[in-house]
Parts: structure tokens; sequence; C-alpha cells
């Protein structure tokens, strides 16, 4: 056999270098008396020139196949069935797929993660893509719709977007290159929005860039997109290694370096660089690794307008030529640190070059000095790496050109404000980047402070310079920013501000007014907690300062929001019963101006949003004054406002809790009366029950969200408080309330010492407690009660002592009240002093609804336990409450009612005494 | 299992290159679940191209590797020699559990107009070819092993010849000899 192989492989290969007849002549000669090998050798000369190739698919296809490859036609996930594949991710496929309710129709892009993955780290991508895509809102990315798990397998829908890759649509349009540059800036702030917040999105490339039917392009695809504080926190394993397309990927990545969002700006370069020349700039395919390797991290690829010059097409090659090549070359830089340092920067240099102003992506040795220093220098998480890099370099920056061009004013105003502002916010909640954030506050002063010394009267540059001692004062004053908090260091920020600007306003300066009473507005909000007197000048003086603005700009979007706020925060600072009058006054200012926004901006989610909050503290302050009536017109109107706001907006979940939070307003009003309400408690449930739904479709969307799972826990609780009281109501109530415990007790697992989850918790136990007797149910109601009496003791000393003392007194009595049914009269009497010796302290209020049913309740406990006399007294006290209490007018007849069941019972008691 | 942390591979590299065999048993059983992770992860390739080549796959198992366990470079070539294997060992389990799965249960709902026209035929020539190559392998181990290196590790002719020691025109023959040999195979399979 082997000797029989030897030969054949020999007469192969000489055989394989002759062609035709020659061959053919060949083969006779050598095999003559061996047909065997004769046609053994022909076969393997048919198969030479194909068998690489037909290997090579059969290894491919299988290949695919174990990626995931299964048909998934007309599967049905939630609402949506499957029509065909149109891509794969590294995080799975997606489909188009339809809805097709009775409802309506509709197209949508579902992604799927396949089910015979059984990994862990995928599904949490996968999660994660999710997360990240309902975050993003943004007119060039892919909307998402809506997610959920069907069979176990988890899946999102998204916006369908039915197009083309943008370099397909720019060829297939003829688009000229200023066209091609216009459509490309869109996905830039697509991107750059993207790096707003916090996202990097890592596979930046044309064919997750498709064009639709109107000529938009829209970013897609988030699956290897990653959270740049995660990529900070955990750079060995959330680079994405080995999910990018290598045609678009950046050294780093080709390297498994750790990410950031200059490596988008490299993907960005590549896809500017294929529109400008219609060419890959970098090419992976049948490059082996190694290979693959150097053309990526050293090999620049040939400027664009060489490609054009190489092309024969001379009119592009001059157009690219110069500012184009060179924008290109900055966002392709093998150094990250020597690229544009965010999205924003390309596309703000591409707008320099349609506007024909110069370039900022010229060799710029001093910026380039700079990192290689910030880069020695390397500081510990990326983040902070990113922030103290680009302070640096906006120092270098401003002290090189300050004295220079307009146009370095600019870019100096907008590194200062916009970037490193911007970065302290979003990096404000990292673990561990107080110290780069103190770093970056003591740069940003001592930059305006040297701009401050050559400000000269420039008022531009005196009122930039006010606006960053204003952000700088909110950065220290922010009290919920513990470490940094320093509101004497605030208020000398914004004294500052005060001072630049007062003289400019003095003069009729408009911009300056506005800054003006922004920085008072600040200045007020922060003394508040220390002098009011001060603070309530300030505000007023804010407020005469934003109208004037107003007067003078009438649809002025920012004059208008401050007018709002200032309006809102006094009638916040005057909520005190002795000046409604005032906190009304503001609050429909506030509403005026609110209105006054929407017609000017009708279109704009931000005008019905503030509308609709001015119309939510209107309806507090109303509720407040007693105007029950107009409450309630204030919260339907927001109401109305929100619903289509959710409407329009499905997708932003900060519409949807306000949205939820309208509905508890409702709720609230048409509530108990002891709480203030009006006593429609049908109503009051449906509220509830609509904010409860809400949170729970919440909940759907990002099962770990804590706000809405707490916000689902207080409807489905404030709904049983109505419930209860209701007839036939006890029953739901104690399903709402057995729901709302489930939730808490999760909540309070992950946060045990949090004292506001440990209350509703108690609150629970109460009224879980009052629905038990209702039903009968005296055992299990005794223990819920015990409960409330012992968790209660733990809030001692705290600042939720009175509420919970208010659980702790109305349980003891109901306990009080167990016990005397089943004669146990000793108990009874001793829980009934308890709950006497616990009112004073508790905050059960005085002079009220609440009170004067309290008041009666223990008087009915005396009569059980057998002693009238001191019935008789709390009967007197209910009675006496009842009848010099004011209530509004929808309320006059029950409480005519409960009055007269009251002095009923004053009588019998009095009987019984005598 | 111990062998799962990366710096156990490189250690279990090392002296599988010094001449360990029992490492390499041990090793491919890490890479194996590595390259298995990313076949999952896979194929995020332009949407009209290619969806995926063994030898990116196979590159990506390297950058993943490399990274974790701090690989160094001189550990490339023989890591792409054993990626290679392993990689052939994915998808011939791959293929074998899917048929077992046409065969039994498991098969998820598909509708009436799913009838997976071809689907059957992938993988069965896979197999053939696979049964192909060890039966080459069993002839000329060389050329089998060539086959191995340049279609599921992605080498190329020089990349190959420096890993096996011999020189590129002596891969380029064996390469030729053996596609043409795996071809006619496949043609006629010997079951």
């Amino acid at each position: 056999m082997n000797e029989s192989w030897s030969r054949l492989e020999s007469l192969f290969h000489a055989a394989s270098v002759l062609e035709g007849e020659e061959q053919e002549r060949f083969i006779e000669g050598e095999t003559t008396g061996d047909p065997a090998l004769r046609s053994e050798l022909r076969d393997l000369l048919r198969h030479a020139g194909s068998a690489g190739k037909r290997i090579a698919a059969v290894v491919e296809q299988v290949a695919v196949r174990a990626a995931g490859g299964s048909n998934w036609a007309g599967r049905i996930f939630g609402p949506y069935r499957i029509v065909r594949e149109i891509g794969r991710g590294g995080m799975g496929i997606v489909f188009e797929a339809c809805r097709d309710d009775s409802e309506y129709f509709k197209r949508v892009a579902l992604k799927v993660a396949p089910d015979w993955r059984d990994l862990d780290w995928l599904r949490e991508r996968f999660r994660n893509e999710r997360q990240i895509l309902a975050r993003l809102e943004h007119p060039n990315i892919a909307r998402f719709l809506d997610g959920g798990t069907e069979n176990g397998i988890p899946y999102f829908a998204m916006e369908f977007v039915d197009g083309q890759p943008i370099t397909v649509w720019a060829r297939e349009h003829s688009l000229g290159i200023r066209e091609r540059i216009a459509m490309f800036r869109q996905i830039c702030s697509a991107v750059s929005y993207a790096h707003e917040n916090l996202v990097i999105h890592r596979d930046v490339k044309p064919g997750n860039i498709l064009v639709d039917s109107s000529g938009t392009p829209k970013l897609l695809d988030f699956g290897i997109a990653a959270f740049i504080d995660a990529v900070a926190a955990h750079t060995a394993n959330t680079t994405g290694a080995g999910l990018w397309t290598p045609d678009y990927a950046s050294p780093e990545q080709v390297r498994g370096q750790p990410l950031n969002v200059r490596s988008d700006v490299y993907s960005l370069g590549l896809v500017l660089y294929e529109l400008l020349s219609d060419e890959r700039a970098q090419s992976a395919e049948n490059l082996s690794p190694v290979a693959m390797q150097h053309a990526i991290c050293e090999t620049d690829p040939p400027p664009p307008s060489a490609r054009a010059a190489v092309r024969g097409d001379r009119a592009s090659s001059s157009q690219l030529r110069g500012d184009l090549d060179l924008i290109v070359a900055t966002a392709l830089r093998k150094e990250p640190e020597r690229r544009y340092s965010s999205a924003a920067d390309l596309d703000a240099d591409l707008g320099r070059f349609l506007f024909s102003r110069p370039v900022s992506a010229r060799p710029n040795t001093l910026v380039y000095r700079v990192s290689k220093l910030v880069r020695r220098n390397r500081v510990a998480s990326l983040a902070t790496a990113l922030v103290l890099l680009v302070a640096t370099a906006g120092i270098g920056t401003t002290l090189y050109q300050a004295r220079r061009a307009e146009r370095h004013f600019q870019e100096v105003r907008r590194l200062a404000n916009a970037f490193i502002f911007d970065v302290h916010d979003r990096i404000e909640f990292l673990p561990g980047s107080t110290e780069a954030r103190k770093a970056i506050i003591s740069t940003a002063l001592r930059y305006l402070e040297n701009l401050r010394h050559d400000a000269g009267r420039d008022p531009e540059l005196i009122r930039e310079l006010a606006a960053g001692y204003r952000k700088i004062g909110d950065v220290q004053g922010n009290p919920l920013n513990s470490s940094l908090g320093d509101l004497h260091a605030a208020m000398v920020s914004y004294g500052n501000a005060e001072s630049l600007l007062t003289p400019l306003a003095a003069k009729g300066d408009i911009d300056a007014k506005l800054l003006l009473a922004a920085t008072l507005e600040k200045m007020g909000n922060a003394q508040s907690a220390t002098g009011k007197t001060e603070a309530a000048k300030r505000l007023d003086r804010a407020r005469a300062l934003a109208y004037e603005v107003i007067a003078a700009r009438p649809t002025d979007l920012t004059a208008l929001q401050l007018g709002i706020d200032i309006n809102s925060d006094l009638a916040r600072f005057y909520m005190d019963p002795a000046a409604f009058d005032k906190v009304l006054n503001h609050s429909q200012e506030a509403v005026r101006l609110a209105g006054q926004m929407v017609v000017a901006y009708p279109a704009r989610p931000e005008s019905q949003d503030s509308l609709a909050e001015a119309q939510i503290s209107l309806g507090l302050a109303s509720k407040a004054s007693g105007d029950f009536t107009r409450a309630e017109q204030s919260y339907r109107s927001a109401l109305a406002i929100r619903q289509q706001l959710v409407e329009q907006n499905p997708n932003n979940t900060g519409y949807q809790r306000s949205l939820l939070m309208a509905y508890g307003h409702i709720g609230d009003l048409l509530g108990l009366p002891e709480n203030r309400g009006l006593d429609r408690l049908p109503e009051a449930v449906e509220a509830f029950d609509k904010a409860g739904e809400i949170a729970e479709s919440m909940v759907r969307l990002d099962p770990a969200n804590r706000v809405a799972l707490a916000d689902r826990a207080t409807a489905l609780s404030r709904s049983a408080t109505c419930l209860v009281e209701m007839p036939n109501g006890a029953e739901r109530a104690l399903t709402n309330l057995s729901q709302a415990r489930d939730i808490l007790t999760n909540l309070l697992k992950a946060d045990p010492s949090n004292q506001q989850l440990g209350l509703r918790m108690l609150a629970i136990d109460g009224l879980s407690g009052k629905g038990l007797i209702a039903v009968g149910r005296l055992n299990e109601a005794t223990s819920s009660l015990e409960r409330v009496r012992a968790s209660s003791k733990a809030f001692q000393g705290g600042s939720l002592q009175a509420l919970a003392q208010g659980w702790f007194a109305g349980s003891t009595l109901r306990l009080a009240q167990i016990k005397a049914i089943r004669g146990d009269q000793a108990t009874a009497v001793a829980l009934t002093e308890e709950t006497i010796a616990a009112v004073p302290g508790s905050n059960i209020p005085k002079y009220s609804w609440g009170y004067a049913l309290f008041c009666s309740r223990l008087g009915s406990a005396y009569m059980q336990i057998g002693r009238s006399a001191s019935a008789a007294e709390w009967f007197q006290k209910s009675v006496d409450e009842w009848r010099k209490m004011k209530v509004p007018a929808a309320l006059e007849t029950k409480r005519q009612k409960v009055q007269a069941e009251a002095e009923h019972d004053l009588a019998a008691a009095r009987r019984g005494h005598g | 299992m111990a062998t799962d942390g990366p710096e156990q591979i490189t250690h279990l590299l090392v002296r599988w290159a010094g001449g360990d065999r029992a490492a390499l048993d041990l090793v491919t059983a890490a890479v194996y679940g590595e390259m298995r992770k990313i076949a999952d992860g896979y194929l995020r390739r332009e949407r009209t191209a290619h969806t995926l080549q063994p030898t990116a796959l196979v590159n990506e198992t390297w950058l993943r590797l490399a990274k974790q366990a701090g690989l160094a470079f001189e550990s490339r070539k023989q890591f792409f020699g054993l990626a290679a294997q392993v990689m052939r060992r994915v998808l011939v389990d791959y293929a074998r559990a899917t048929q077992a799965d046409k065969r039994g249960a498991g098969i998820p709902p598909v509708s009436l107009h799913d009838l997976q026209i071809g689907a059957a035929c992938d993988l069965d020539e896979f197999l053939v070819l696979n049964q192909a190559i060890e039966r080459l392998a069993a002839l000329r181990s060389r050329q089998a092993r060539v086959i191995e290196l340049r279609y599921f590790g992605g080498l190329n002719v020089e990349e190959i010849a420096e890993l096996l020691a011999v020189s590129p025109a002596t891969v380029s023959r064996e390469q030729k000899m053996a596609e043409a040999w795996l071809g006619k195979a496949m043609e006629s399979p010997q079951l």
C-alpha cells in the first residue's frame, strides 16, 4: 500500500505540472498495464483544481451552523413572528419579524439569543445590549421597542431599518463628497451620544450603519457594546475580544487591549475613509492571523486622495487632499492618544471643513507631547486617565492658543465647559473617581483664574468665565456629592460669577442677565438651608432678572425654563400654611411660563414635560391650601400631558415614571379622607392600579430596576389602603399586600439597613392586620400586628420615628380590640393604655379627620373593655374634632355623617356611664 | 477542572513544547472550552460576506487565551498548531451532536414551511471529510496535518512550513496531493 501510494504521489506531482494531451500521454505511458493506478491518478488530477475550495466550503458551512444556525422562520417570540433572518451578531441572530395582532401590523428587527448556547456570559451580554439600547434614544440610533423571554430564550425587538449600508447607499445614490460627510456626521453624533451615555459601541462599520428610504442613517447593533465604567472596571474580560470585525477593528482591539471611546473614533475613521475613497482602509480577508495584526496595527492606509488619484479621479483627489486626508489620518492614528479624543471632535472638525474653517487636525506637537506625558503617568482607571488627559491637554491648548483667534477661544470654552464638566458628571458615580474629580475642579479653577486675568472687557469672555465659575459652583455645592460637597466653596465660585456678571447685566446685556439669574437661583437654593431671608432676596432678584430676559426674548427656552424653576423654588420655599397665597401665586406663574414654552415649542417633549411638572406643583399647592377642585384639575391636566408623552416616547423610562407619579398623586387626592383624600375610593384604587401597571412593565423591561420595584410595591400598598376600607375590598387588599411584601422582602435583602423600605414593610404589616380583621382571620391578624409592634422599635431615634410610632399606636389599638373580642380583658386594657401613651410621640395628626377617627376608635376600645367613662372622654374629643373641622365641599356630607355617629357613640357611652 | 486556569494553560503549553505529551490533553481541554465559548458567541461579519471562517475563530481564541493567560508571543505558533486540531474536534462534535439530534428528539418546533433543504447534506459531507482526513492520517500523517493547519487553523503555507520544520515547497506539494486525495475520497466515501 505504502509503496503504491508513493508511486501514485510522484506520478500525481509529475502529471499535475503538465496539461492537456501532454498530461494524457504521460499518464498512459506511466500506467501501462495498471488500469487501477491509471484511473486513480486520473481521479486525483480531476480533483486537484477544485478540492481545496470544496474542503474550505464544507468546513466553513459547518462552522457557520455550529455558531448558531438553525431555521427560525415562523417561530413566535412574544407578540412577534419571525419572517426571515437578516443577520448574525456575536450576541445573537437578528431576524425580520412582524407583529400582526388584531391590533396592528408592524415590522421589527428581532434579536434572539440562540438556545443551544448554555453560557451565562452570553446571556449576560445579551441582557447588557438590551439595557444599553433601552437607554439610548437618538434619531440616528435604531430604536429599542421591547423585550422578553420566550421558552427561556431571551429576545428583544428593535426598530426595523429597511436600508442599505451607508457606503452602498452613498455609491448607489451617487452622493458627492460633501453630502457623504453630512450623512456621516449624523453617525458621529449618534456615536458621540452613546459615549455621553457611557456606552462604547465597539463595532462601528458600514454594515451596522444602515440608511433608510428617507435617507436617514441609523446606527445599529450594540451587541458587543459596553459601558465605559464596566470597561474601566473589568478590562480583563469585557473588551469583547473575538467578537469584532477585523476589517473595522482598531489596533487596540486586535491586540486585545482595553478599549475606550477612541477605539470607536478609529472605526468611524475607517468608515469615513471608505465613504470618501470607496475603498476599505484595511482588509483582513485572506490574511493569516499574524499578517492581520500587522495590517491593522502597523500599516497606514494610503490617504483617500491617493486612492482617488490611482483611480484617475482627479476632481475627487484634489477635493480630498489636505484637510480631509488629514482628518481621516487623525481619526486613524495607530496610537489612541493621538486620535481625536471623541466622536464629537471628529464631527466638529468635519463641520469646520464643510464651513471652510481651519480644522484642528493639524500636526499638533504640543498636544501630542502633553498626552505622551499623561500616558507616562497613567492613572489606574481608564476614566481617570481620560479625564486627566483631556484636562491637561485642555490647559496646554488654552495657554498656547488663548490669545489667538476666536476659533481657539471657542475650543477652549468647549473643552472647559462641555468636556471637563461632562466628564465630571459622567464619572461622578464611578467608584474611586473622587481624586480625579478634585483634580478636574482645581485644574478648571486654575484655568479660569488665568483667563480672568486676561479677560479685559470682552463681554463674551466675561460671560464664559462666569458660566465656568457657575458650573464649578454646581459641582462643589452638589449636596449629593458627599465627597466633594462644600457649600462655602460653591458660594465663593457663584460669588465670582455674580461679580463678573452684575456690571454687564446693569448695562442691559441680556445674556449676562440670564446667566446672572441662573447663578442667583443656584445661590438662593444653596442658602435656603441656612439663611431664609437672604435666600428669598436672591430668588426674588433672580426672578425679576429672568422676567426681564423673557420680556426681551419671549421664546428663549433657557429663560423660560429658568423662570419656571425659580417659581417652583419659591413655591417650595414658602410651603407653609401662613403663606399659601404665595405658594399658589408662584405655582401659577410656573404653569403660565410653561404654557408659554409649549406655545413656543409645541413639538418639544421637554416643554410638555415642564408644563406637566408645573401642573403637578400647582396641584400640590392647591391641595395644601384646601382647594381640592383645582388640585384635581391640575393633576388631571398633568396626567393627560404625561400620557401623551409616554405614547410619543414609548421607550423613555423617565416619562413613564412621571406618568406613574401623576397617577399616584391622583390616587392620593381621591383616597382616604384621613390621608387628606376625597374619599372616592374606587377611583383612587383605579389610579393606583394604573401606577402599579406602569411600574410592573418597567420591571419587566429591566428586572433589576429597584426604583420601579419599589414603585410597584408602593402602588400595591396604596391601593390596599383604600381597598381595605371598601365593602368586599379586604380580600383584594390582602392579595395586593402579599405581592408588595414579596417585592419589599427582596429589596430589603439587598439593602437591609434602608429605613424607608423598612417603614413600608411596617405599613404593609399594619394594613394586613386591618384587612385580616375585616375578613375574620384574627390569628393571622394578631401576628401581623405583633410584627408591627416589634419592628417599629428599630425606628427609635431615627428620622422616621414619628411615622413608625403612628403605625405602632394604630396596631396596638387593633390588637387591644382583638383581645377584647376574645375576652382577654386584662391584656386589652394594658394595650389600650399603651396606645394612649404612644400617641404624643406619634404622627397621628391633631385637628384632622385622622385624629378624630382615632379618638372614636379609642372610645370604642374603652367601651369594649367596659370603661364607659374613658370611652365617653374620647368620644367627646372626637365629637369636638368633627364639629370644628373644615373640610372640602365634597366631603361635607360624609363629615356630617361621621359626626352624627360620634355623637351617637358619645351618648351611648354616657348612658353606660350613667 | 484544574486546567481551566489561564496560568495553567501557559504552564501546560510550555510543558507541551518541552515534549510532555500528557500536557497536551490538558491544554487541549482548556482550549476546547475557550473555543466552544467563542464559537458560541461568534459570527460578526458583514451581513453579505462570509459569515465565519475557522481562521478567524482560531485567531480570536488565541487573542482571548493570550490575554487571559499572558501567553508570550513565542507560544503563538504552538498554539495555532494545537488550535487547528481543537477546532476540528469542536466542529466534529457539533456535527455529530446535531445529527443525533435530528434522528432523536430535541428539535426546536419549526413551521411547515421550514424544510431545511440541504442542511443534512452539509453535516454528512463534513463528517465524510473528517473520516477521509482520518484515513489520510493513517497513510500520510503529515499531509493530514497540513490540511488541518490550513483549513481548521487558517495558517498559510509559510506558517505551516515553519511549524512542521519543512520547506514551503514541501508543504505546497503535500497540500496539493492531500486535497486531491480528499476530493476523491469525498466523492466516493468508504463508509
